[in-house]
């Protein structure tokens, strides 16, 4: 894990400025903000060119986020939207592939006009918004900076679940290897038995899951920029299932590293037939580890009016905690769930408008 | 099947009586198990300690003297990853994978060790010597510091981490020997608290030998630590003297009356009244609780009162043994009777409890959470201190390169 600083300080103390403070002096390498929206990452841009107009800085938008035209970064990003969410590697399969031996690279028709791949130039700053910290670095992006900053609580970016039928623990496309630890765990789960006791009782220890996962990749539908549209939709629908198969081994094979015996990852749901994976990405953008050259970690600071040393743990080596207690002539709360913003002050749902 | 490794392989007699072994840990990916320091510009190095994490993979590597001894030490050294216990893998440890290093994987030998580490901490020299005059020298200071029987036998030096790179006066050291016979932690840990209680006078009352050593699972760091920005200042960290004899006949002192080793017919057993009291529900009669539950309570009760070093096993196991042939046995068969005072039952119940209130705090257990350090919260301060704070962190962290 990359080591991080974390700063835990009450809510309007300046946090937020005070980096930006540092950043604009200039002195600073390549840095790298994330903030939880794109929203705030415009607004944090847009303070850090006023205290330093020098400086370079831009915003990195998803692919269907809105350019300057009213138009999606992203010409095929409904696509784009779909080959991520089912666990695909989206610049590999719809923007750029490397061609073969003898073969010339393939590439979107748009590329060279696209306007998400034209905000990847390299700058010394550059505002991402959280979603992007549990994602792998892609080929478009710089290497990692020497410094990036986690503007508010990221961890919710990095944790996630999705049910899948009890069904597809039994698919046919799955291979001999994933074949004897998915059955193993659809006995468990179906007959209420501790699953990573089952699991260790059967000798399926975290070599056989790796196995399994090895086998599920081997067997990914291929997708590439060359391809049509319509071939790559066909190859779309098999890939999210071996995605989300992989996902739950990865899970379940990080919990046999635990000694107890029931699974936290993993919920059968009797009534819907349905298992709810619970996961937890890896935070892998900040490790730069090429073949060659000079291997470095980014330095990571963290600030939170609410960080705890635990959360952070599980995603980086946490190095210093910094916690002042400062005294307080109001207590400021920062509301940072986006369920309680628009639907909690309709007044057609929650009645008295007052009351919220 | 995964490979365990049984108590009969390190727990039990598995080696020759003068063979021995050491239990290797090796810290997970990205865990280290050696201080790191690092240079900084006009000012002392700064030491960043160490961050071995909680999960570990185990090896037993077999020592037979002190210089095999010593030659697994200087292997070690390079091996930033790796760290020593004392304890060897707990009976059915799943040694294939990960495991806690905690007591209730790993445990020292009933029968001890014939190795020991005499870890002196932060010890200072008398006045006109300094580890400048060489290493041996100073090594030959501590040395006297023992008792006698250490004076003439061989034994390795390693440096500790921080030598070198802070005050010069005062020494860190290892010093490892090999005994003429196993000792046990118990024994090790008394012999050193008697020793330092009747000779801290010499160095200025402050403890020679650090006890925390002998026990199951304390870390014996053993690698070199990894100098950032500047030269190792000793390029040899670790070396062996011999002397006329390699193994110290370690003379123990003779124990106070609160020993574990005190006869059965004295009260050491009656120390609870809580077991007495358990002990006494121990049968069908009337105010009876039957066998099984007592028997459990009763080793419970009497772990947790005397902790993992007080309690005699095999004292204990006739006690409650007695107890239960001689108690009614109205309500159950003779069979039935005889398995409850069986020393597999007895036994297991006792090593039970002593997995879990065998501990350092056996009179309660604790509360806190393994791995999550307690927060202590500081003293509040005004907001405008606390954003001056705050701007010589941030300040701090981009200036590091």
């Amino acid at each position: 894990m990359v080591e991080a600083t974390v700063v835990r300080a009450p809510a309007g103390l300046g946090k937020t400025s005070l980096v930006l403070e540092a950043v604009a002096s200039g002195d600073v390498d390549t840095v790298e903000v994330y903030a939880p929206t794109h929203a705030l990452c415009e607004e944090q841009a847009d303070k850090l060119r006023e205290a330093n107009p020098d400086i370079t800085c831009k915003v990195i938008g998803g692919r269907g986020h809105l350019g300057t035209d009213g138009q999606p970064l992203c010409r095929k990003d409904d696509l784009a939207s779909e080959v991520a969410a089912a666990g695909g590697d989206v610049s590999s399969a719809l923007c750029h592939a490397r061609g073969g031996k003898g073969e010339s690279d393939r590439r979107c028709p748009h590329y060279d006009s696209c306007a998400y791949i034209a905000q990847f130039k390299p700058t010394q700053v550059t505002f991402y918004p959280h979603a992007y910290l549990g994602l792998e670095r892609m080929r478009l992006e710089a290497d990692p900076p020497r410094f990036a900053v986690i503007d508010e609580s990221f961890f919710l970016a990095g944790v996630g679940k999705y049910s899948i039928p009890r069904s597809l623990l039994r698919a046919e496309f799955v291979g001999h290897c994933a074949r004897t630890v998915l059955d193993a765990i659809d006995v468990a789960l179906l007959n209420g038995l501790p699953l990573l006791q089952r699991l260790r009782s059967r000798e399926i220890l975290h070599a056989e899951i790796e196995s399994a996962v090895k086998e599920l990749r081997g067997g990914r539908p291929p997708i590439s920029p060359d391809m049509t549209e319509a071939q790559q939709h066909a190859g779309l629908a098999l890939l999210r299932q071996q995605t989300e198969l992989i996902n739950l081994l990865t899970a379940v094979r990080a919990e046999l590293f635990t000694r107890r015996a029931a699974s936290h990852a993993l919920r059968y749901c009797g009534a819907t037939d349905t298992v709810v994976v619970h996961t937890k990405a890896r935070i892998r953008r900040f490790s730069h580890r090429p073949p060659q050259g000079e291997r470095y970690d980014s330095k990571v600071l963290i600030i939170d009016a609410s960080a705890d040393k635990a959360i952070v743990r599980q995603f980086f080596e946490v190095t210093a905690f910094c916690d002042p207690q400062v005294m307080r002539q109001a207590e400021v709360i920062q509301c940072g769930s986006t369920r309680c913003s628009t639907t909690s002050i309709t007044p057609e749902r929650n009645g008295d408008l007052t009351r919220t | 099947m995964a490979p365990t490794i049984s108590d009969a392989d390190v727990g039990g007699v598995p080696f020759a009586p003068h063979s021995d072994a050491l239990t290797v840990l090796k810290c997970a990916p990205g865990f280290f198990a050696s201080k790191q320091i690092i240079a900084r510009d006009g000012e002392e190095p700064e030491i960043r300690g160490f961050n071995a994490g909680m999960w570990f993979q185990q090896h037993q590597w077999p020592v037979s003297n002190i210089v095999g001894l010593w030659s697994a030490l200087t292997a070690l050294e390079t091996m930033p990853n790796c760290l020593v216990i004392r304890g060897a893998p707990a009976q059915g440890l799943d040694c294939s994978r990960a495991q806690r290093r905690n007591k209730a994987n790993y445990r020292t030998p009933a029968r001890g060790r014939l190795w020991g580490l005499i870890d002196v901490d932060k010890l200072r020299l008398p006045d006109g010597l300094r580890l400048s005059d060489g290493v041996e020298l100073v090594c030959e200071y501590l040395v006297t510091l023992l008792p006698p029987e250490f004076h003439q036998a061989s034994y390795l030096w390693q440096l500790s981490s921080s030598v070198g790179v802070s005050d010069p006066s005062v020494v860190s050291m290892h010093l490892w020997f090999w005994f003429d016979r196993p000792i046990p932690d118990a024994d090790l840990k008394y012999w050193a608290n008697t020793w330092n209680r009747t000779n801290a006078d010499g160095v200025g009352g402050k403890p020679i030998i650090d006890t925390h050593l002998f026990n199951d699972v304390q870390a014996h760091f053993t690698a070199a630590p990894r100098f950032v920005g500047m030269a190792d200042p000793f390029p040899f960290r670790c070396g062996l003297v011999r002397k006329a004899v390699d193994e110290v006949a370690l003379r123990l002192p003779a124990r106070s009356t609160q020993s574990k080793s005190r006869p059965l017919a004295d009260t050491s057993l009656q120390g609870s009244r809580g077991f007495e009291a358990i002990l006494a529900e121990i049968g069908d009669h009337p105010n009876g609780g039957g066998f099984h539950t007592p028997i459990i309570r009763a080793a419970a009760s009497y772990v947790a009162t005397h902790g993992r070093e007080d309690t005699d096993v095999e004292a204990l196991y006739q006690v409650i043994r007695d107890r239960v042939l001689a108690a009614d046995r109205s309500k159950h068969d003779e069979a039935h009777v005889l398995a409850m005072a069986g020393r597999e039952h007895i036994v297991r119940a006792i090593e039970e409890a002593l997995v879990k209130y065998g501990g350092p705090s056996p009179q309660r257990k604790s509360r806190r959470l393994e791995g999550i350090p307690p927060h202590f919260a500081s003293a509040p301060v005004s907001a405008a201190i606390a954003k001056e704070n705050l701007r010589e962190v941030v300040h701090a962290f981009f200036r590091v390169r």
